[in-house]
């Protein structure tokens, strides 16, 4: 039984699967990053997964940190058809907060957001590395000539789309 | 174009699955998912298709190979292709590294239960096993 002396620090968070506090089940540590497991029984952490727990991090540390992950966000529709679209920006935004990889893929109606003036966030969301691009079929569609689309936006076609799709662990969302 | 742009790694053959779930008139969802699968196979990927809801009647054989004659411009002398005849065609260029599935549950609830050849008419829970199957997955449109 743990003496209630010892500090004992609670870690509980949700990692991925390669994270390597997953091999350890119900992550209890005292203050010198010791492991109890649920019999008790001690076992020491690799020194370096020991460092990283005996510090203080917010439950989201291990996702922030250590598991970037490459989102494509695929935006088909404009702000006067569906007023969620502005959702889709502001996931973006926390996504690219968060450390991660962030494309958003203008197609169908969505092209209208990528034309000149038509919405502040976008140069917002490409100075935080977020990389936008609007398909030129839809853009040629509805009368939008690259001159029209905002500066950060790159105009590209569907092998483009399918090039970012199928990146490595990319998470593709069509909105 | 800004260097953080380019974010592309040697591209691997995958397979790609693609659940479609709308109804093909309501957007140019269809014309999107066609090009799409198009792309991919071009790049050489290896394509699966779901289709739901609405989505199903898009390879219904009482379509044809096309789309009813405009008769306000029945002087113009061309013919539409149907999205059967579409889907047909990338049927045959994919070369078997495009599978198009069609829910049945869905297929049956709009009576589109007369599929083109080439579609596989499959069970509504087999879009998990598919979608752990793939590299990639990706739902398009909505109900």
């Amino acid at each position: 039984m743990l003496s209630a002396s010892e500090d004992i620090i609670a870690v509980w968070c949700w990692a991925p699967a390669e994270s390597p506090l997953m091999h350890w089940s119900l992550p209890v540590t005292d203050s010198k990053g010791e492991l109890f497991r649920k019999d008790n029984h001690k076992e020491e952490l690799p020194s370096r997964v020991a460092a990283a727990v005996r510090t203080p991090r917010p439950l989201n540390f291990f996702w922030e940190k250590g598991c970037m992950s490459t989102y494509l966000l695929i935006e088909s529709r404009d702000f006067s058809e569906n007023p969620d679209v502005d959702s889709l920006l502001d996931t973006a935004a926390r996504l690219a907060e968060a450390g991660h990889t962030v494309d958003i893929f203008f197609i169908q109606n969505g092209v209208f957001w990528a034309r000149k003036g038509a919405n502040r966030r976008i140069a917002t969301l490409a100075g935080q590395g977020v990389a936008l691009w609007a398909d030129d079929f839809s853009l040629a569609g509805r009368s939008l000539s690259p001159q029209d689309i905002h500066d950060n936006i790159t105009v590209a076609g569907v092998t483009t789309l399918i090039r970012l799709l199928t990146r490595p662990e990319c998470r593709p969302v069509w909105h | 174009m800004t260097q953080g742009h380019w974010r592309f790694m040697a591209q691997d053959k995958k397979q790609i699955f693609i659940g479609v779930i709308g109804d093909p008139y309501e957007s140019d969802l269809c014309t999107s998912l066609f090009r799409m699968v198009d792309a991919a196979i071009t790049e050489g990927h290896e394509i699966v298709v779901w289709t739901c809801c609405g989505a199903t009647s898009l390879t219904a054989e009482a379509l044809g190979e096309t789309k009813p004659r405009n008769l306000m411009d029945i002087g113009a002398g061309h013919a539409c292709p149907s999205t059967a005849h579409i889907v047909r065609g990338l049927i045959d260029e994919a070369d078997g590294s495009l599978r198009w599935l069609v829910c049945r549950y869905c297929a049956e609830e709009r009576g589109v239960t007369c599929q083109i050849e080439g579609v596989q008419i499959t069970a509504p829970f087999k879009l998990i096993q598919h979608m752990n199957q793939a590299d990639v997955a990706m739902i398009m449109g909505q109900c």
